[in-house]
């Protein structure tokens, strides 16, 4: 696993479960989802973001080669900058293409999160990391969301609304859509005490 | 009137708004093309303008329609569940005791239907999060009452879970507010404006018309 968890700092979950955490688990087949221990998106979070990549770089690329036509069409240049710009275009596209295809698996090895009886921590970023942690307690409501791509993916994203200002909703994506629902009906569970 | 007993019955399903949600839903977003549309009809002699017209009607009815289909809402046990989107499917779950406050908001047209727009809101950011355009008055005050009465249920077992769990509880605290989150309605008259004041108050607050009325005298 590249994220080691030990330069992560303590987990906000004390390690022994509470009264209402053991009855949580009795009660769920999804015992495993929520004891803390770190899991990984699903696995159809790579062909999913590369399909949005593939088709933002399509969309991109007709604009870009329309660009280049048009720059060459109005203009009467000699073959020397026609040869530059040419090259200068196929490295951008080229190097959207790689993004858009080999990103998606880069950036899922280091995409985890952990649900544990008092919150969720959700870990990102692969030049620049992140940890953010939602404590269960904080939680004002939560969205399941779904688009079309996702949908064909069976996969959903969740966003958690907190009652901060500037980043006052975390988004969690790349779960399975019944993942997404176990953790928001373990966020739900209205046993722990108010707050706000 | 609904009690909350029987409220719970008429609550278990997913609910659609009422069906003049539509009407509300286009008047609302054709309110900003009333401008251009009245241009339209001044300048546009001659020409086919119910055709620019239509141009903007008909995605504005479309989406209104979609919106109509898509969006329902159920009052949970627990929770508020709205469910939105066609495209990009939203179900957003919103727990009683993270209301903060529930609006109604009705101008004349909601009060000739018997409508309101219901605007539900917690300490969350600051858009509302759930905003229910429009229901039918019956169906916002059966909304109303079982928030309240969930609320008022879950802060009564809190406390009594709180009195066998925590050695020092503080119900003397909690219980006279979940009294009052049971009657949301009892109150009492603190003050009423009369007539003579409102006047007085419309004639000294007025300022923009006040100095309107000061420049019509001076010509």
């Amino acid at each position: 696993m590249s994220v080691d968890s030990s330069q992560l700092g303590p987990l906000p979950s004390p390690e022994v479960p509470t009264v209402s955490e053991a009855v949580t688990v009795a009660s769920s087949d999804s015992a495993w989802l929520t004891d803390g221990s770190e899991q990984k998106l699903h696995p159809n979070y790579i062909p999913c973001e590369r399909l949005v990549g593939w088709i933002v770089v399509g969309v991109l690329g007709f604009l870009i080669i329309l660009g280049v036509g048009l720059l060459f069409w109005l203009n009467d240049w000699p073959a020397l900058a026609f040869v530059i710009i040419g090259v200068l275009a196929l490295v951008i596209l080229g190097g959207l293409c790689w993004l858009a295809h080999f990103w998606p698996a880069i950036e899922y090895r280091y995409r985890s999160y952990r649900v544990s009886a008092t919150g969720v921590q959700i870990l990102k970023g692969v030049l620049w990391r992140s940890v953010m942690d939602v404590p269960k307690s904080r939680v004002q409501h939560t969205d399941v969301n779904q688009g079309p791509i996702e949908r064909k993916f069976g996969l959903a994203h969740l966003v958690i609304h907190t009652a901060g200002t500037i980043s006052a909703s975390v988004k969690l994506e790349g779960l399975g859509h019944e993942t997404a629902v176990a953790i928001r009906d373990h966020l739900m569970e209205s046993d722990s005490g108010d707050a706000v | 009137m609904a009690t909350p007993s029987d409220t719970h019955t008429e609550t278990g399903a997913f609910q659609r708004l009422h069906p003049t949600s539509l009407l509300f839903s286009i008047g609302g977003t054709l309110k900003g093309f009333l401008l251009p549309i009245l241009l339209l009809l001044i300048f546009g002699k001659g020409d086919r303008y119910e055709l620019w017209a239509l141009l903007i009607a008909g995605p504005v009815t479309l989406y209104a329609v979609f919106k109509y289909i898509s969006l329902r809402y159920q009052l949970g046990e627990e929770e508020l569940i709205v469910k939105e989107g066609i495209f990009n499917r939203t179900e957003r779950h919103i727990p009683y005791q993270r209301i903060q406050n529930i609006d109604t908001k009705r101008n004349i047209v909601h009060r000739l239907l018997k409508v309101a727009d219901v605007i539900v809101q917690t300490a969350s950011g600051t858009a509302p999060e759930a905003t229910l355009r429009v229901l039918s008055d019956d169906a916002a005050d059966i909304m109303r009452r079982h928030v309240f009465a969930r609320r008022a249920k879950h802060a009564t077992t809190t406390v009594e879970s709180d009195t066998t769990d925590v050695s020092d509880p503080t119900p003397s605290l909690v219980v006279p507010t979940t009294q009052a989150a049971v009657t949301p309605d009892a109150g009492h008259v603190v003050a009423q404006a009369r007539i003579p004041d409102l006047v007085l108050f419309g004639i000294i607050s007025n300022r923009g018309m006040l100095t309107v009325a000061a420049l019509l005298g001076m010509f």
